[in-house]
């Protein structure tokens, strides 16, 4: 029979609507607005999976996010998601889900017999048993473990959905939408504030959706749809549902995720499945409400325990008797609840048993009327039964506890108070505090924007709550420069005191050792608690640590009190002198998807083109990254090119010709101004005073500790007119440097500066046909009179604007031109037309680098930020009769040292084998043993066709003096040595000529 | 997350901003002796507690401001511009 | 010295968005997406203790209100004159609509205010995007985290700040809302395609 356990009216389902579902393998039927777990109730399904460690079989705990038992693996295939808790995923059609950690099937598990090998998983295992020695860590242990203990497992198949990130900006948030909730919302509301309400249920009311409460004569869920309505027809209200805050920040920054799309099979099209809030509120207002704990008694992690308050909200908010015979085990008032509740329900309830010696006269007159037994001064000793409890063992709290009362049941609905949940409270950086009225912890003085109302506060009274919520959302509108909101409290029927009396760890019958569970998804007992006590840890954060209490997904959310309360017992201590952890974010388990937000495939990062971009993708261009730019690395002419076909070809064809290259990603920047000069003069370490117009000269800056930062040229267009190049690694740093020295350092300098690098395509042309190429083109006199080397100007390249300016990279007789970018693909097009005759070509990254090194220039990876201008072979570029950046800390005497590296060349002597990057450069004498015999390294390598040999640029210890020298290039990981001779670092055209050519 | 006040743009998220180091520290002037200026590049304190510090408003208006910040609480007492000599916006320049 | 002017093709601006470029790259009911193409934008940075004074010359010459006001960007319709920095402006104008030839308008500024201030084209540095639509801001909640919300921005303010990871401007130009956002060149495509990602979401509504 279909849902036996299903009560045959109430509830806040949809019993028109049924819908069915599948778990582990079998069909069931549930209705629209059903959880999983209140499903399987229905169907009479507790056994939900095993125990993390013991592999003990496990039900339904909760009907919340608190839920630390029933966790399953939900859909399957690439939507497969392990850990999720029964408790609070929404049923739809075709729901697809499997229990955990069990093998080879749930109801015979041969893992359980961990159960019985359990000493050797007692508190802080994994640090005694698996010592030594290190070999069966990855041989043994970690087989055995990982097998034996465990979670769900992770689909292998990418995500099909998507994920984003949202903001939004309020004058006051209300998080949790129960009756303190709901009545803040209204009362900040209604001063016109900005106000965003968000609560992780489908349905707003909170506690009134699973309580027979009354507020205003009208039972607590139809005022709270009524307030909702109200809230929803205001616009300055954001109503948020499916939404959990998980995370709180400084500064008031507060983190959400939004199912958006879980409780659907599929997501809409163009929908995500979840979204990620980052909401900056002004002032906030917690109203989470408080989570009941457990009573640690034997066996009290198994199927058919479960919170009192658990147990009547699925009599009265699904409609579902989760146990036939019930037994109810408290130490407050507020468990009565449930016996009233679940006898409403049809449940049996057979018996209340409190812990307290004289519970109040009302609730024995109330369990009298209903004829429900009550026994008092007495708990639940023990649960019994294998798979699902059969009876309860009771005994007195005082006195013997050696011959307990045996009750039979299904169902021991057990509270041992209520937990406010103040973990956003202690995010936010405040210290929640003990109050001994409640035996709990309640929030401490903030320390951000922040309140606590309602049960949050540890005030269970429904009253308090409409009260609290309605006060702290008029002050937080108040606050946040509203005015005072007029608006009155709704009431509520007087439910009575809460009157809790501390009940940490029940007596156990015929002193037996029971297990008793604390932490039950991590499988930690109170016997775990009190060893790690006896060995020492025991302050609350070591305790912790050492149990791995409250570290599960769940965060302990059911246990932290009454781990901290028993370690407060074992050390004859106060609870509050054992304090209380740090709760830290997430509150819940937040997928990884979602803090990646829409970051993924095409948008993963941002991707910066040239305009020859779509030219070089035609061409079949390999690209390769330069920080966020994509850059044509070679350009493939025919199949089966390889890289080295490709730059040997393109480095041959511009030096016997002529070819161009995209240098676009070079920054570059515009200063102007009558101190540019003066500015320019602290920046580099060269002379710019005396530049004259129309000339580009090559300059070095240093960093402050007197390293080489950037180098680059510079032009001067006009008086008061320069036009700045970087790296293009360092556009970015130069420039914020720049700003940095002028706006702190220099305000009083009058210059003004930006980046214009987006606003020009840089195309150079080299090749000692050049000249021929660009005066079919150009409109200015090209020759070496007119426009000799270090020459810049503006010209017009046919009828396009640009700027020119000679200079070179390569080492060849070199131009660059610069023209506006949206030109920039028509200017290339015009240029390849213009040589067409002369057969121009164009080349790529790896051949610029190629050209640089046998010319010796130094570049990025020189310049790896420990290399000086000396070092670099650059220091006749200073003019240390001037003030610049780097100035004084180049000067030490340590940096001046003869035995620094310094830059190289260097040949290979081995035929046709190219040095590695990376190689040590070593004394052929010695064997390489450590590091400490190296003298150098390699920097960057080529094959150079213009010497015929592999060739490469190092950083070698007195290396200007050792030119001639051979050495040893050595590359541990491959095991290889090869014989490098020292030279110059320039390897071709050392005078040159080819550049004044 | 911090929440930054740069003076000319109003609250923006730290993410908007890049650190840009002890704003307590002078630089030395030219003729300063070499351990003035081995102490300006090298030498830190590091407070628990109020700490200035240079910030780049990269993201945004590119100005570079001073925040007086605590580094245990991240609490920021005030914002104010690193250059004499930037229009503020709000008075007359 | 050769000239080749006779075999010179016209010029083009070739868009960094092609082929999305003209096109509305999105077009639902309640929401459009579309290139603002061949503009003119001219960042102007004041000169030492020559601020207000340039705020006044670019008032004079374009007939629109120079703000020296942070985050304001006044508008006649066609030009748009977006506070850009603690001493910058960027004036953005598509040359057609405002009637002017192709590079006018950085002449008319150089002219105007090249004692006063650097006058800097970008007009080629910079995508413009024009997103509108009822559903507007919910897509610029996805990209960045500055308030939009009637109370804290409208129609003539204007804000530097990070959109979608990247640095952008924002300048809202009406109640629909529409929003112009401006962007490097070079980022242009990775920007388009993560507005149009946002948009997805509000493609079925009717």
């Amino acid at each position: 029979m279909s849902q036996q356990y299903r009560t045959s009216n109430g509830g806040q389902i949809n019993r028109a609507r049924s819908i069915s579902f599948t778990f582990d393998g079998k069909s069931y039927t549930g209705f629209e607005g059903d959880t999983l777990a209140s499903a399987l109730l229905a169907n009479g399904v507790h056994l939900m999976g095993r125990s993390f460690k013991y592999h003990r079989p496990r039900g339904i705990q909760t009907a919340g996010s608190e839920e630390p038992n029933a966790i399953v693996e939900l859909r399957t295939g690439p939507r497969k998601e392990p850990n999720t808790r029964a408790t609070t995923i929404e049923l739809f059609d075709g729901l697809v889900a499997k229990s955990q950690n069990r093998w080879p099937s749930l109801a015979f598990d041969a893992m359980a017999i961990n159960n019985l090998f359990s000493p050797l998983l007692s508190a802080g295992f994994y640090y005694k048993t698996f010592m030594w020695p290190a070999s069966f860590w990855t041989n043994v242990y970690e087989h055995v473990i990982r097998r034996a203990a465990g979670l769900g497992t992770a689909p292998t198949e990418a995500d099909p959905d998507f994920y984003e990130q949202c903001h939004e900006h309020c004058d006051v948030m209300i998080v949790g939408a129960g009756p303190a909730g709901l009545s803040a919302a209204l009362a900040a509301a209604s001063t016109d504030a900005r106000v965003i309400l968000l609560d992780e249920h489908p349905l707003l009311g909170g506690s009134l959706n699973s309580e027979n409460f009354s507020i205003d004569g009208k039972p607590g869920n139809e005022w709270a749809a009524e307030a909702v309505a109200k809230l929803e027809a205001m616009d300055n209200v954001h109503l948020m549902t499916r939404t959990t805050l998980f995370g709180y920040y400084d500064h008031n920054v507060v983190a959400a995720i939004e199912k958006v799309s879980d409780h659907l099979p599929v997501p809409a099209k163009g929908h995500p499945r979840q979204r990620m809030w980052t909401f900056y509120p002004g002032r906030v207002i917690l109203a989470t409400g408080a989570t009941e704990r457990p009573l640690v008694f034997g066996n009290n992690d198994k199927p058919g325990v479960m919170l009192a308050s658990a147990a009547r909200t699925y009599a009265n908010l699904y409609g579902v008797k989760p146990g036939r015979r019930a037994v109810i085990a408290t130490n407050n008032n507020d468990a009565y609840r449930s016996a009233l509740d679940l006898h409403r329900a049809g449940v049996n309830v057979v018996a209340v048993v409190d812990s307290r010696q004289h519970p109040g006269t009302q609730l024995v007159a109330e369990l009298e009327k209903l004829s429900i037994r009550l026994i008092a001064g007495a708990t639940v000793g023990a649960a019994e039964g294998r798979q699902h409890v059969k009876a309860a063992q009771i005994v007195t709290t005082q006195g013997d506890t050696l011959d307990p009362e045996r009750i039979e049941c299904d169902l021991i609905a057990a509270s041992g108070g209520w937990n406010p949940n103040v973990h956003l409270h202690s995010q936010s950086g405040a210290k929640p505090v003990y109050d001994d009225s409640i035996t709990s912890f309640i929030p401490g003085d903030s320390r951000q924007a922040e309140v606590s109302i309602g049960a949050a506060k540890g005030s269970f009274s429904l009253q308090n709550c409409l009260d609290q919520g309605t006060a702290a959302g008029a002050e937080a509108a108040k606050l946040a420069g509203f005015k005072a909101a007029n608006i009155k409290a709704a009431s509520a029927k007087d439910e009575g005191a809460y009157a809790i009396e501390a009940l940490w760890i029940s007596p156990t019958p015929y002193n037996k050792s029971f297990k008793q569970f604390v932490d039950q998804q991590n499988d930690v007992k109170s016997s775990d608690v009190a060893l790690a006590s006896q060995e020492g840890y025991d302050s609350a954060e070591l305790l912790k640590r050492y149990t791995t209490q409250g570290m599960a997904t769940d965060q302990g959310k059911t246990s932290n009190v009454n781990t901290l309360a028993i370690l407060a017992c074992q050390r004859g201590e106060p609870v509050p002198e054992v304090g209380i952890t740090t709760f830290r974010p997430p509150y819940v388990a937040v997928a990884m998807g979602v803090f990646a937000g829409h970051t993924v495939g095409y948008d993963f990062m941002p991707v910066r083109r040239t305009a020859i971009h779509d030219w070089n993708e035609k061409q079949g261009a390999v690209f390769i990254e330069a920080g966020l730019w994509l850059r044509a690395r070679y350009y493939p002419q025919r199949p089966g090119d390889t890289m080295n076909d490709c730059y040997i070809r393109e480095t041959n064809a511009t030096r016997s010709n002529v070819a161009l290259v995209d240098v676009t990603s070079l920054g570059k920047i515009d200063i102007q101004g009558p101190d540019a000069a003066e500015f320019l003069n602290r920046l580099y370490i060269n002379n710019w005073l005396k530049l004259p117009i129309g000339k580009a000269r090559y300059g070095i800056m240093l960093r402050e500790d007197g390293m080489v930062f950037d180098d680059g040229t510079t032009s001067r267009l006009a008086e008061n007119h320069y036009y700045m190049t970087t790296t293009t690694a360092n556009a970015g740093p130069v420039l914020a440097h720049m700003e940095q020295y002028h706006q702190s350092e220099w305000p009083e300098l009058d210059v003004v500066f930006c980046s214009v690098t987006e606003q020009w395509t840089g195309i150079a042309v080299a090749g000692p046909n050049s000249r021929k190429l660009l005066e079919k083109v150009i409109d200015i006199d090209l020759s070496n009179e007119a426009f000799p080397f270090m020459a810049a100007g503006e010209c017009r390249m046919n009828n396009i604007p640009g700027r020119l300016f000679r200079i070179s990279f390569s080492g060849e007789l070199a131009y660059e031109i610069n023209v506006p970018a949206d030109y920039g693909e028509q200017a290339w097009l015009e240029l390849l037309e213009a040589g067409k005759e002369m057969g121009v070509s164009v080349y790529g990254t790896e051949a610029l680098g190629t050209m640089r090194i046998e010319k010796g220039h130094v570049a990025g990876s020189e310049l790896d930020g420990r290399t000086t201008a000396k070092d670099l072979g650059l220091e006749g570029l200073a003019n240390r009769g001037k003030h610049f950046i780097g100035k004084h800390n180049s000067e030490r005497p340590a940096l001046l040292d003869e035995g620094r590296l310094q830059v190289v060349g260097l040949k290979s002597l081995v035929v046709d084998r190219n040095l590695r990057i990376g190689s040590q450069l070593v004394d052929p004498k010695v064997k390489l043993a450590t590091v400490n015999q190296s003298q150098g390294h390699i920097t960057a390598t080529t094959y150079s066709p213009q010497l015929e040999c592999g060739i490469a640029l190092g950083l070698l210890r007195d290396g200007a003096s050792r030119h001639g020298e051979q050495l040893d290039a050595v590359f541990p990981l491959d095991d290889e040595t090869l014989k490098v001779e020292v030279c110059h670092p320039v390897f071709i055209d050392p005078e040159g000529e080819l550049v004044r050519a | 997350m911090l929440r930054i006040e740069c003076p000319w743009c109003g609250i923006r998220n730290e993410d908007e901003f890049s650190y840009g180091g002890d704003a307590s520290v002078q630089r030395p002037t030219d003729d300063a002796s070499q351990d003035d200026w081995y102490d300006y590049v090298y030498t830190r304190n590091n407070p628990a507690g109020r700490h200035s510090e240079y910030w780049h408003h990269a993201n945004g208006c590119r100005a570079w401001i001073k925040v007086e910040r605590d580094t245990v609480s991240h609490e920021i007492f005030s914002v104010t511009p690193a250059s004499p000599n930037l229009p503020s916006g709000n008075r007359e320049d | 010295m050769p000239k080749k002017q006779d075999a010179t093709p016209d010029l083009v601006r070739k868009s960094p968005l092609l082929p999305k470029s003209g096109d509305f790259i999105v077009d639902h009911k309640n929401l459009r997406l579309q290139e603002r193409k061949a503009l003119s934008a001219i960042q102007v940075l004041s000169f030492k203790g020559k601020h207000q004074a340039s705020a006044k010359a670019i008032s004079a010459v374009l007939g629109i209100e120079c703000s020296t006001q942070p985050g304001v960007c006044n508008s006649d319709g066609k030009t748009q004159v977006a506070w850009n920095g603690p001493n910058s402006w960027m004036i953005v104008a598509n040359d057609e609509e405002a009637g002017r030839a192709s590079g006018e308008l950085f002449k008319t500024l150089q002219d105007a205010i090249g004692e006063l201030a650097a006058v800097i084209d970008q007009s080629h540095g910079r995508c413009g995007l024009r997103l509108s639509g009822p559903r507007a801001r919910a897509v610029m909640a996805k990209n960045t985290a500055v308030d939009l919300h009637p109370r804290a921005f409208g129609p003539g303010r204007c804000a530097l700040t990070s959109v979608a990871h990247m640095n952008a401007t924002i300048v809202q130009v009406d109640d629909a809302p529409t929003y112009d956002l401006f962007v490097i060149r070079s980022l242009a495509r990775s920007f388009a395609h993560a507005i149009e990602h946002a948009c997805h979401e509000f493609e079925g509504e009717q």
